[in-house]
């Protein structure tokens, strides 16, 4: 009994915090946001922006965590977004497996990666681990690029909502429905990603990505620890990958496998701050938001090169992400309507 | 009481470079021993081979009668040796009781702390080394001498039967000094094994009741410190180098 | 089949790979001695001249030798400029100096394309040595044996520069002990700044030697010649010149041997740098002539 009595009075106290009342606010608008038009064109068009949002603020956190929080810088995300997808979309359209099973199923696959990936990189540190994964995630694209081998990887046209004997659907007809769910597995999500960062287990990676030396010193077993931050890492990538193959309902090698999407989930993490991992949601609402517009006013091919620009000003001057002052500021604000 | 640390026939090459030439040393439990030697001794490399932080190219070390050579690092921790480091590290962006908090959530250190709670156990290491103030304080503002009594209360969350310690007085004033010392001895008395190396030698001849020294990675003498500051081969390897003695 | 003319092919072809990848490996092996940096953004430069090159010309046709050393001249400052500006003041984080350099490549990346476009360009007609020599009756490229010599003469000549010059010798102190260094009275950002500039000079010398026997691959074709350096830097050790160059021929020569006999070998071709590095990391991290700990 005492332990909900601790969680009711922790989420209250918790609500009164800036943070905590930003959070709620912003979920909040979240909930309510897709009820505020009965627009068909703007339900269809405007909300799945809102839920690719999400999918990707998923995807950022997964990169967050084991970047900014764990120390291991990797540049190859796109193979456990990928292959998450690839498991999952395979499985519906070739299985015939249903969604609620495959989407999980496709999240294991990718922690299966995690662990492909993540153990040769154990003894790899800094630059060499970002350059490792990325070389990883190259070699995973050509495989799955090469037409001889396209009867097992399906080549470059990858699996669409015909390729195998059953269709491969969306997560629901209804976009309202398919925005819930992802609202749902996102809050879900980022609970239990802050939930590990915040405890003991989260400390001790948090102490490999300071100084892994002195973690070793400490009685650590960082080789341990390491991988498993890749396999919590590569499940939530998974998961974001394989919602993703839904909203498309098609998977192939450069869209879910290309180095671009590894950029993104290093670019919408930064964003926000490499070290919040709410920061990342943030992060990937500004950066889908920001190529709907570019795209929207005509300017889609200067999208990529803007994103590069603002990551290069991101990381040059704000490591912490530019958010995070802005939210301060935010915090001074709230702190006087308050009258503290 | 039985001997703790057995090296025998230590030797350690990089290249064509010998660090450490058929070194033998023995350290009983209880101890309080001082490894000297001029800069470039070979002092470090030594420590590093006891702790697992480099490969020995030859000998053997034993810890409590196991054979620890080459073993790694966070299994020797595990097994009761805990070593600080020259130059001073900390986890920079966390708290200095999270600092302490992660030697003590090692196996060994969770032996003992799981009984008040990591952290809580953590706060009174913290306490008995004088920084329970700082608590909340990243190690990134504090000054040289805190950052050196952080990293004594890290090994100290290990729960460690041997400490060694790497230079623990370099940067330190006189006052800091004193307080180490003071911290130093407490340890010793509670019944840890220290082994320390040391370049300042006034303060450490005065403190260790046995000094071993090497220069150019070979055994020169071992022996209580008027006895060892007497040795020829070691006057000449400090005074040709111009540095400190006694 | 093994015959005559394709062992002379994959000699031929392993030798001008090697010839590219010791160049540009080279500059990228050297700021990373000198600076423990990697510069992410090394492919691009290589890339970027060669993109120069065909703006000049399509400008000033005819005028080879200027738009040449224009283009040498611009990437060679632009490299310089990304240190002052993006790598220097972010010297103490890994992470950061990873992050904004690959920024850049993808900015760089990006600029080109939208000038350009994504398909291949050709500058074939701007080669400065036009025509075949047949040799035993394979055709070779006059302009990669005048490449493949050029590359070969930079190579010693820089060799030369490293050990005897003023700048080549401090730039050695500061990849050994740049405290050490400092303590002498050589400013170590300086020399790491002339360093960057360096390694952008011999990757555009590179870029505008022999992409016109080349052809331009499109913006995306850095990412496979900073692959290929890492490969070849990694395989020849971190912070070992020699090592660069020795790496770099062993890759060009069994990239080369992969398209010639291998079956379905060019398209496996493309993977070998990456083979290379993930064996290399996994068997011997260190490379074959790695003086640096991988740390």
């Amino acid at each position: 009994m005492s332990k909900i009595y601790n969680m009711t009075d922790y989420i209250k106290s918790w609500a009164k915090t800036f943070s905590g009342s930003l959070t709620i606010f912003l979920l909040v608008i979240l909930t309510i946001f897709p009820f505020l038009s009965q627009n068909e064109s703007f339900i269809f068009f405007f909300l799945r922006h809102f839920t690719l949002a999400m999918i990707f603020s998923i995807f950022a956190a997964s990169w967050d965590f084991l970047t900014g929080i764990s120390g291991q810088i990797s540049f190859g995300h796109a193979i456990f977004f990928g292959i998450g997808g690839y498991f999952c979309a395979y499985l519906i359209a070739f299985q015939g497996f249903p969604i609620w099973l495959a989407i999980p199923t496709g999240a294991l696959g990718a922690v299966a990666f995690g662990l492909i990936i993540g153990i040769p990189c154990l003894r790899l540190r800094g630059p060499y681990l970002a350059l490792g994964t990325l070389a990883f995630s190259l070699i995973l694209l050509k495989i799955f690029l090469l037409g001889s081998l396209s009867h097992i990887f399906f080549g470059s046209e990858g699996i669409s909502y015909n390729s195998g004997p059953y269709p491969l659907t969306r997560i629901s007809s209804n976009p309202l429905i398919e925005y819930f769910i992802v609202f749902i597995t996102m809050i879900i999500s980022f609970i239990v990603i802050f939930q590990i960062v915040k405890s003991k287990f989260g400390t001790i990676l948090k102490s490999i990505r300071d100084d892994e030396t002195g973690a070793d010193a400490s009685g650590i077993n960082t080789t341990r620890y390491k991988v498993y931050a890749f396999m919590i890492s590569s499940l939530f990538a998974g998961i974001a990958g394989s919602f993703y193959a839904l909203y498309n309902t098609a998977v192939n090698p450069s869209g879910n496998l290309g180095t671009v999407i590894s950029f993104f989930a290093i670019l919408m993490a930064s964003l926000g701050g490499l070290t919040t991992i709410s920061g990342s949601s943030l992060g990937a609402f500004f950066f889908i938001f920001l190529e709907f517009i570019l795209i929207e006013i005509g300017a889609s091919l200067y999208v990529q090169l803007i994103f590069a620009i603002t990551l290069i000003i991101v990381v040059r001057f704000a490591e912490h992400g530019i958010l995070k002052p802005i939210i301060e500021r935010l915090k001074d604000v709230w702190d006087v309507l308050l009258g503290r | 009481m039985g001997i703790i640390l057995e090296v025998k026939n230590l030797t350690k090459k990089f290249g064509g470079l010998t660090a450490v030439n058929d070194f033998s040393f023995e350290i009983k439990r209880g101890d309080f021993v001082g490894l000297i030697g001029p800069n470039g001794a070979g002092k470090t490399t030594v420590f590093n081979l006891i702790s697992g932080f480099e490969k020995p190219s030859s000998g053997k070390i034993r810890f409590a009668g196991i054979d620890i050579t080459g073993m790694r690092p966070f299994k020797i921790v595990n097994l009761g040796i805990a070593r600080t480091f020259q130059l001073v590290r900390s986890f920079k962006f966390l708290t200095l009781l999270d600092n302490v908090t992660v030697p003590c959530l090692s196996n060994r250190g969770k032996q003992v702390s799981k009984k008040l709670g990591a952290e809580e156990y953590a706060s009174t290491i913290l306490a008995s080394v004088g920084l329970v103030d700082k608590a909340r304080i990243p190690p990134i503002i504090l000054p040289h001498g805190d950052l050196r009594k952080l990293q004594i209360a890290k090994a100290i969350g290990t729960n460690p039967e041997l400490l060694l310690l790497d230079e623990p007085y370099s940067g330190l004033s006189h006052e800091e000094s004193e307080v180490l010392t003071e911290l130093i001895k407490k340890l010793h008395d509670d019944g840890v094994t220290i082994f320390m190396t040391g370049h300042v030698l006034r303060e450490l001849m005065a403190l260790v009741p046995r000094v071993i020294a090497m220069h150019q990675g070979k055994f020169i003498a071992d022996g209580p410190p008027k006895e060892v500051a007497n040795n020829k081969i070691l006057l000449e390897a400090y005074l040709g180098r111009g540095g400190e003695f006694a | 089949m093994v015959d005559n003319l394709s062992f002379i092919n994959m000699l031929f072809n392993g030798t001008l790979n090697g010839a590219v990848l010791s160049l540009i490996a080279l500059g990228y092996s050297l700021i990373y001695g000198v600076g423990g940096i990697m510069n992410l953004a090394h492919g691009a430069f290589f890339m970027l001249s060669g993109y120069f090159l065909l703006w000049g010309l399509s400008f000033l046709p005819g005028l080879l030798f200027f738009n040449v050393v224009l283009a040498v001249i611009i990437v060679t400052i632009l490299g310089g400029v990304s240190y002052l500006l993006l790598i220097k003041p972010l010297q103490e984080s890994h992470v950061g100096v990873v992050l904004i350099t690959f920024g850049l490549a993808f900015a760089i990346e990006q600029l080109v394309m939208i000038i350009s476009g994504t398909t291949s360009a050709a500058i074939s007609q701007y080669m400065l040595f036009q025509g075949f020599t047949n040799f035993l009756g394979f055709p070779m490229l006059n302009q990669y044996i005048f490449f493949i010599i050029a590359s070969l003469i930079i190579v010693s000549l820089f060799a030369l520069f490293i050990s005897k010059s003023k700048l080549g010798k401090s730039i050695r102190a500061v990849s050994q002990d740049r405290e050490a260094a400092t303590l002498m009275g050589i400013n170590s950002n300086r020399i790491l700044f002339y360093t960057v500039m360096i390694s952008a000079f011999l990757a555009s010398i590179a870029a505008i030697l022999y992409l016109p026997g080349a052809a331009l691959n499109g913006p995306s074709m850095g990412w496979e010649y900073l692959t290929s350096s890492f490969a070849v830097v990694i395989l020849g050790g971190m912070g070992s010149l020699v090592g660069s160059i020795v790496g770099a021929y062993i890759v060009g020569f069994i990239t080369s041997f992969t398209n010639v006999f291998i079956p379905n070998g060019p398209s496996w071709a493309h993977i070998i740098p990456i083979i290379v590095i993930v064996v290399v990391l996994l068997i011997r991290p260190r490379g074959l002539f790695g003086k640096k700990e991988l740390k």
